[in-house]
C-alpha cells in the first residue's frame, strides 16, 4: 500500500516538472560543486567544491568513530552528457568494536572479532538532461579490504546490511539510476533506483527506491525529506521495508 | 508565514512519505490483528495419525530456541549469543529424535525461534513438523523485533507453539502483561508474553488448548498477573462447558516446594539481568490450577520432601547438574489417565538422555478422550 502511494505521488508530481534545478547544490549526478562551495547538514556529510571540477566529502563529526572521505572527480562534461567519478574510503573496525558490546548498544556480540577494515566505494557516473530532467547513470562497487582475525556476523537491517556485506565479503558491485528535476519553483525532486548484488550464492539482490523532495529555499538553506523503500533477499529471507529521509542543509 | 506553510506542507508530505509509526523495528504484537499474530503451520507431508485410541499423549517442553547446553550469556556460564546453523541444526536434530521417541499427539513448545539471528534462521516449528509424525501447528510470538540492538542478539522472532497430529483450528494469541519494571525502551524491544489457544478434535471430542510462558525475571509481582490472566481464560472456557487442556512453562515452582531459592546452578550475580532471585513469597502462586483443574503431577505425587519433588524437577541451568526445580505443568479439566503424568529427567528406553537437548526436561501424560 505504502509502495503505490509511493509511485502515485511520484507520478504526479513528474507531471508538474519544468525547468532544472537549482546548480549550486550538490547531488547525485555526475556534476560537482563549483569551486569554493561548500555545504553541511545536519545528517549529511560536509562538502566542498575544489579545482579542477573536484569536490571533497568527509562526515565531520562521523569522522570520529568511523574516519571517512569521499572524492568526486568530474572528467568530461560536454553538451550531451557529464562523466564523473566517487571514491568513498571509510575505516569501519572502529565503530564495529564499539558496537560489539554486551547490553544495550551491542549490535554485535561482544565476544566479535573485528579485523582491521579498508573499505573503498567506486562509482562512475553517467548523467544526460533529456526532458528538463537529469538522468544519472550509475555503476560501482565496495571493495573491502582486511587485516587480521575476523570473525563477526552480518548487521541484517535494512538500508545497512547492503551497504556493509563487503566487509564480510570483499565485494558488492551496485548500479542505479537517478532522476532528478525540479518539481515547482523552489522544490527539486529525486528518484533514485539501486542494487546492490550480493556476491554469496544464495545472497541475492537488494534493491532501494527512494524518492525525496528538496526545497531549496535559497543557496543558502535548503531542506530534503523523503523516503526509501528497501526490498531484497537477507540471510531470514526476502522482506521489505520503509525508512524515511530528512536532512536540513546549510550552504556557503 | 510563505514559509512556514511551505515548511508545514513539507513536513505532512514527510509524514506521508516515511511512514514513520511508533513500532519502527515490528516489535509491538499487540498492534496487529490476531490473523497476522498467529501463524499456522502444515508438515511438507501430512502423516496419518494411528488407529484411534482412548486416549491421547500430551507433551510440553521449551526447547531453549534449539540452543542444547551451549553457554549463553543469559545463564552467565559463558558469553555465547549466535550459533551457527550447523550448531542449531544438530541441536534440533536431537529434540527432533526425543519428540519421534515420545511420539506425543499434542505438544506444547516454547521458545520455539522461527526466524531469529541467534538460531541462524532456521524456523524450528516447520522442522520438527517435517521430521516427526506431527502434522499442524500454531505459533504466536512471544519476542519478535527487526533488530534487538543489545548484546548483539539482532533480528528475532521467537515463541510459543502448538503441534498436533490433528488439524488446529482458530488459533488466538492472547497477550499477558508486560514487566512494568522494566523501562519502556526495554518493554519495546523485549519479551512480550502471550497465551496461544486453539481448538482440536480428536475422534470426536473438541478440546481447546491453552499453551504458555511465563516471565521469568519480574520482581513486580507481574508473573502473578499473567497467572491470573491465563487462569480467568481457562476459567472462561471450563464454565462454557468445554473440555481444556493447558500446558507450558509457568516459570513458578509447585506449592509445598521445599527448595525455593538459592538453586545450586545460579550463576549470574546481582548486577546481572538475570540474576535470579529465588521464589519467596511466590510458593502459593499456583495453588490456584491445583485447586480447580487436574494437574498432569499432583500435589500428592509431587510430595512435600525433597526425595519426592526432585523425580518431577523439569528445569536446570547447569547442564552439567541435575534438574532443581519444576517450571512446566499441564493442566485439564478432563481427565489424566492414572498416575500417566512423567518428567523426562533422563534418557529412557529410547537411549537419548534429555540434559543435553534443552535447560528443560519435556513433561508428558496420557489425557483420556473418554
Amino acid at each position: 500500500m505504502k509502495l503505490k502511494l509511493f509511485l502515485i505521488i511520484f507520478l504526479i508530481s513528474l507531471s508538474g516538472i519544468s525547468r532544472a534545478q537549482n546548480p549550486k547544490w550538490s547531488n547525485n549526478t555526475a556534476d560537482v560543486l563549483e569551486q569554493g562551495r561548500k555545504e553541511i547538514g545536519i545528517f549529511s556529510p560536509f562538502k566542498m567544491g575544489l579545482k579542477n571540477n573536484g569536490e571533497l566529502a568527509v562526515h565531520p563529526i562521523l569522522f570520529f568513530i568511523i574516519p571517512n572521505a569521499t572524492y568526486k572527480k568530474q572528467w568530461k562534461s560536454t553538451e550531451n552528457y557529464r562523466l564523473a567519478s566517487k571514491h568513498t574510503f571509510t575505516y569501519p573496525s572502529f565503530l564495529l568494536k564499539t558496537l560489539s558490546r554486551s547490553g544495550v548498544g551491542g549490535i554485535l556480540p561482544a565476544t566479535s572479532t573485528i579485523p582491521q577494515l579498508f573499505k573503498l566505494n567506486n562509482t562512475a557516473l553517467f548523467s544526460i538532461d533529456k526532458f528538463n530532467q537529469t538522468f544519472t547513470f550509475s555503476a560501482g562497487f565496495d571493495l573491502c579490504l582486511s587485516a587480521g582475525d575476523s570473525d563477526f556476523s552480518y548487521i541484517e537491517w535494512h538500508i545497512v546490511y547492503p551497504r556493509t556485506y563487503s566487509l564480510n565479503n570483499t565485494f558488492t558491485p551496485h548500479a542505479g539510476i537517478d532522476v532528478t528535476g525540479n518539481l515547482y519553483k523552489k522544490f527539486i525532486y529525486e528518484y533514485k533506483f539501486n542494487t546492490f548484488f550480493l556476491t554469496n550464492v544464495d545472497a541475492g539482490i537488494i534493491t532501494e527506491n527512494q524518492f525525496k523532495i528538496t526545497w531549496q529555499k535559497s543557496d543558502k538553506f535548503a531542506v530534503k525529506a523523503g523516503a526509501v523503500y528497501s526490498y531484497g533477499t537477507f540471510p531470514f529471507g526476502k522482506d521489505g521495508g520503509l525508512y524515511p529521509m530528512f536532512d536540513v542543509m546549510f550552504g556557503f | 508565514m510563505l514559509h512556514i506553510k511551505k515548511l508545514i506542507g513539507f513536513l505532512l508530505f514527510f509524514i506521508v512519505f516515511s511512514g514513520i509509526s511508533c513500532d519502527p523495528f515490528n516489535s509491538i504484537i499487540e498492534n496487529r490483528s490476531n490473523e497476522d499474530a498467529v501463524i499456522y503451520y502444515k508438515a511438507e507431508t501430512i502423516k496419518t495419525p494411528a488407529a484411534s485410541s482412548d486416549s491421547i499423549k500430551v507433551v510440553t517442553w521449551n526447547i531453549k530456541f534449539g540452543g542444547g547446553r551451549i553457554d549463553f550469556f543469559f545463564d552467565c556460564y559463558g558469553d555465547r549469543v549466535l550459533m551457527t546453523k550447523d550448531e542449531v541444526i544438530s541441536n534440533m536434530n536431537g529434540i527432533i529424535a526425543k519428540i519421534k521417541s515420545l511420539n506425543p499427539d499434542i505438544i506444547y513448545l516454547e521458545e520455539a525461534d522461527i526466524q531469529s539471528k541467534r538460531s541462524a534462521f532456521v524456523d524450528q516449528v516447520q522442522m520438527i513438523l517435517d521430521n516427526t509424525d506431527l502434522n499442524y501447528g500454531v505459533y504466536a510470538s512471544q519476542w519478535q523485533a527487526d533488530y534487538v540492538p543489545s548484546d548483539g542478539v539482532g533480528k528475532v522472532n521467537s515463541g510459543n507453539a502448538i503441534l498436533s497430529k490433528y488439524e488446529l483450528k482458530n488459533a488466538e494469541r492472547i497477550p499477558l502483561s508486560l514487566i512494568e519494571e522494566d523501562p519502556g525502551y526495554v518493554q519495546y524491544f523485549y519479551l512480550r508474553r502471550n497465551l496461544l489457544k486453539t481448538d482440536i478434535t480428536i475422534n470426536g471430542k473438541d478440546i481447546v488448548l491453552f499453551g504458555t510462558h511465563t516471565s521469568a525475571y519480574s520482581n513486580d509481582g507481574t508473573k502473578l498477573k499473567q497467572l491470573k490472566t491465563i487462569k480467568e481464560e481457562v476459567d472462561k472456557t471450563n464454565a462454557a462447558g468445554k473440555t481444556f487442556i493447558l500446558g507450558g512453562d509457568f516459570n513458578t515452582i509447585p506449592p509445598n516446594s521445599v527448595v525455593y531459592e538459592h538453586f545450586n546452578d545460579a550463576a549470574c550475580d546481582s548486577t546481572s539481568d538475570y540474576y535470579e532471585t529465588g521464589f519467596a513469597g511466590q510458593l502459593d502462586d499456583m495453588q490456584m490450577f491445583y485447586d480447580n483443574y487436574t494437574p498432569a503431577i499432583n500435589q500428592a505425587r509431587y510430595g512435600t520432601t525433597l526425595s519426592s519433588q526432585e523425580h518431577f524437577f523439569s528445569f536446570t541451568s547447569n547442564k552439567d547438574g541435575f534438574w532443581n526445580r519444576k517450571l512446566d505443568y499441564i493442566f485439564t479439566n478432563g481427565t489424566f489417565s492414572g498416575n500417566s503424568g512423567h518428567v523426562l529427567q533422563n534418557a529412557g528406553s529410547d537411549n537419548l538422555p534429555t540434559m543435553p537437548l534443552s535447560d528443560h526436561a519435556p513433561l508428558s501424560v496420557s489425557f483420556k478422550l473418554n
